[in-house]
């Protein structure tokens, strides 16, 4: 066995225990602000429209973790990663962070543009687009899911989309809730059928009843 | 220093540690290689061994004092993570050169290989 091919074994055990589906189903949870978001801001304004999913996605995030302890862990193992891949996790939720705090600011900035109407054109679209490539294409790589690749390109052109419909007449809100709607559709889907298919082909597993014997 | 290559294959062929050679130990030593530890199911996920046989040959392993089990409670449930020693994971090392050593010169010729095919 050569070290490509140990290299391989470990990104496809580190796919088998990430890849659930659960990271689709929070990722969905997310695209639920902003597809339902617009439609929420007439009645409760701008800022309490999005306000209000914070306590969703706390629930969301309850319930992932639950899941992932009662269902997936006990079918899938749970692991303690090596060096190489924890420098890599660490390097990936600086990464993280700091697109974040970049797509906070961009967030807050076309929010006071818009608002005060000196939003240009494609702008915004532009710079969420941007902000949806570099997320989701860096924990594509850092997480080795090239599913999420494929996310970013879906995302990214969403706002896109979006603009050309709400600027042709097919749509309200600028696009969002067709456009994530339909991307939140798909993604939570995706995760539901993975999580549905890991479920269906393992049998969960007590290790303390099967390694009783080293306690004799 | 062996006079012939062959004989270099031979010493190499005499040096493959039968613990871990055989098919299903090598699988959980593979995994516990490329991790810093893992538990059970996750053994079993990816071995596709079944719960019995993958606590016998954790048994032989450990016997070997290639992999160690550490105890630990996530909240209040026991969890039990099986990690390769450092004697393990020289030994595995040790293994791959072996093999390589024993497989690599001697591989099969591009002639050979299409006939067994």
């Amino acid at each position: 066995m050569t070290d490509p091919e140990l290299r391989s074994e470990e990104r496809s055990a580190f796919r088998a225990t990430v890849d659930t589906g659960l990271w689709d189903i929070l990722l969905a949870g997310v695209l639920a602000m902003f597809a339902f978001g617009p439609l929420l801001s007439r009645r409760l304004g701008d800022f309490w429209s999005a306000a209000v999913f914070v306590p969703v996605w706390a629930l969301l995030f309850v319930v992932i973790w639950l899941v992932g302890e009662r269902v997936v862990v006990p079918r899938v193992g749970r692991v303690r990663w090596g060096s190489r891949r924890k420098a890599r996790l660490s390097r990936f939720s600086i990464v993280m962070l700091i697109v974040n705090v970049v797509a906070l600011v961009l967030g807050v900035v076309a929010a006071v543009s818009v608002r005060s109407g000196t939003a240009e054109g494609w702008r915004v679209p532009t710079a969420l687009s941007l902000v949806w490539l570099v997320m989701l294409s860096g924990a594509a790589y850092a997480l080795d899911l090239p599913r999420l690749f494929l996310y970013g390109v879906l995302l990214g052109s969403g706002p896109f989309i979006g603009e050309w419909l709400f600027r042709h007449g097919y749509a309200s809100h600028h696009g969002f809730p067709v456009v994530f709607g339909a991307l939140m559709g798909i993604v939570a889907v995706t995760g539901l059928t993975k999580l549905a298919s890991i479920v269906r082909r393992n049998r969960p597993v007590d290790d303390e009843i099967s390694l009783g014997r080293n306690d004799a | 220093m062996p006079d012939h290559p062959g004989d270099a294959r031979d010493d190499a062929l005499n040096r493959i540690d039968p613990v871990i050679h055989a098919p299903a130990r090598l699988k959980v030593v593979t995994q516990l290689y490329v991790v810093e530890a893992a538990d059970a199911a996750f053994l079993v996920h990816r071995t596709g061994l079944t719960w019995g046989n993958l606590s016998t040959h954790l048994g032989k392993l450990e016997e070997s004092g290639y992999v160690a089990l550490e105890k630990e409670f996530r909240g209040k449930k026991p969890c039990t993570m099986i990690r390769l020693t450092d004697k393990g994971r020289e030994a595995f090392r040790q293994y791959r050169a072996n093999m390589r050593q024993a497989l690599g010169p001697a591989g099969p010729v591009r002639g050979e290989e299409a006939e067994g095919e």
